[in-house]
């Protein structure tokens, strides 16, 4: 037996609780251990007031020749003693320096009362406005945009109010009309107004001229509406069989954009801008399936 | 939300130490528990794991801020309360001079044995818990949660003599 094996049992071995080969282990070692028998001289000679009045000094110079300085040792076992999780000896070895160590005292009245003091700094009240905050912010961003359309709408008719707004409205349906029906088809258009007035004129009869306007332009109508016409059908052909081929852009193309608003909606900069990257690479992939006649060339460029 | 937010709130301000700061991120991080709903197991304690959630992104946002919590300037908002039942003005009083002492104990604390004693003591995580967060073993955090205790009880009282006598 060792001493810490002893100091284990010390407390069985003072009430005369070890039997056989315990208490012979036990008897060999306080023969053998000069400090440890003194421990249990000292304490079967106050054996009955080690209980309730140690002599003053009796516990620091126990702990001092088992375990050292006793103020270090109690605030090593300071915790579980306050957590009562030590074992009864240790706890009594502590308990008894408490006694006779004020600050050490102290220290364990302010551990004891930071253990329930400290559980209460767990809650703090956020602002008023937090939960409303928050479920703002994990609402699907479609009811999100739902909520913030009246301010949307506000800046749209703000816009629509501008003056210029015509003739910029003007501005843009040509360019669509342009890319439509393309420059040519628009440019011959002056020269069939011209034919058609110039002999009218000449000969002085308005009524001709304004029939022959009149049949001039059903005809131009007829040219260009049906070249567009063509056109268009020729585009929509065109435009249906590559649209097809974007399918799994689209798709990405439409996951980004989702993001993109959440993270505006959350002003989140860097998930916006990671946001906007991924649609760029949408965006030229999809213009790669737009321009590219062959449909497998895109889709697999390792071939 | 309305039971738990209290409490996310007071771990992000104990980690961020400003009232703004942890506005933010107490609200990021509801809304990363809410998209993360999916992962949450159903054999796992929702609080621990909020808790770990919410810390992870606090070390985060002080990673990212090249900041530490300070050292010793607490600022507590006026209008930061701590969470109470309606007290009365002489318990107000006592609780809003307790909680300063103690939030400038902490304050003066170095970040790891804060860290553990926000954890387990304020936040109520069991050592296994933090063991398994912090990435260490269990006797290392069991003598760091130690070892912090007796630390802020040293602090407490060397800002208030009277404290725990």
């Amino acid at each position: 037996m060792n001493c810490r094996g002893f100091q284990n049992r010390l407390d069985d071995y003072l009430r005369g609780r070890l039997r056989g080969d315990d208490l012979v282990a036990a008897r060999a070692h306080v023969l053998a251990c000069p400090e440890c028998r003194e421990v249990v001289e000292i304490l079967e000679t106050s054996a009955a007031s080690v209980q309730e009045d140690p002599p003053p000094g009796l516990v620091r110079g126990i702990l001092e020749r088992t375990t050292g300085s006793p103020c270090g040792s109690a605030h090593g076992r300071l915790c579980d003693f306050v957590d009562a999780s030590l074992d009864p000896i240790e706890a009594e070895l502590v308990r008894l320096h408490l006694g006779e160590c004020g600050e050490c005292g102290a220290l364990a009245g302010a551990l004891a009362r930071l253990a329930g003091e400290l559980p209460g700094l767990a809650e703090i009240e956020p602002p008023a406005d937090f939960v409303d905050a928050v479920l703002a912010r994990t609402l699907p961003w479609r009811r999100r945009l739902a909520r913030r359309l009246p301010r949307l709408a506000e800046i749209g008719e703000r816009l629509a109010a501008r003056p210029r707004l015509a003739l910029e409205g003007a501005y843009a349906g040509t360019l669509v009309l342009v890319l439509i029906l393309g420059p040519s088809t628009l440019a011959e258009a002056p020269e069939w107004a011209a034919r058609l007035v110039a002999p009218a004129a000449h000969l002085g009869q308005p009524s001709r001229a304004r029939d022959r306007v009149a049949s001039g332009l059903r005809a131009a109508w007829g040219t260009t509406g049906g070249r567009a016409a063509g056109i268009a059908a020729e585009m929509q052909d065109d435009l249906a069989s590559r649209f097809e081929r974007t399918q799994d852009a689209r798709a990405d193309l439409r996951r980004h954009r989702d993001a993109l608003l959440e993270a505006t909606l959350d002003a989140d900069p860097s998930g916006a801008a990671r946001a906007l990257k991924a649609i760029g690479n949408d965006l030229g992939t999809l213009s790669r399936r737009i321009a590219s006649d062959n449909s497998d060339e895109d889709q697999d460029p390792g071939r | 939300m309305r039971r738990f937010q209290a409490r996310i709130y007071g771990l992000a301000f104990h980690y961020l130490r400003d009232p703004e700061e942890s506005r933010d991120m107490a609200q990021e991080i509801f809304v990363q528990v809410y998209r993360k709903l999916d992962s949450f197991r159903e054999d796992e304690n929702l609080v621990p794991w909020m808790l770990r959630v919410g810390r992870n992104m606090c070390i985060d946002r002080l990673r990212r801020i090249k900041a530490r919590p300070p050292a010793a300037d607490v600022v507590l908002d006026e209008n930061t309360e701590l969470a109470a039942d309606e007290p009365t003005p002489e318990d107000a009083a006592q609780a809003e001079g307790l909680k300063r002492l103690l939030e400038r104990a902490l304050g003066a604390m170095s970040d790891k044995h804060r860290e553990v004693i926000l954890l387990k003591d304020i936040q109520g995580m069991k050592i296994e818990e933090i063991a398994d967060l912090l990435a260490e073993p269990v006797g290392t955090i069991k003598s760091r949660s130690n070892r912090a205790r007796i630390e802020l009880a040293a602090r407490v009282r060397a800002l208030d003599p009277s404290y725990g006598t």
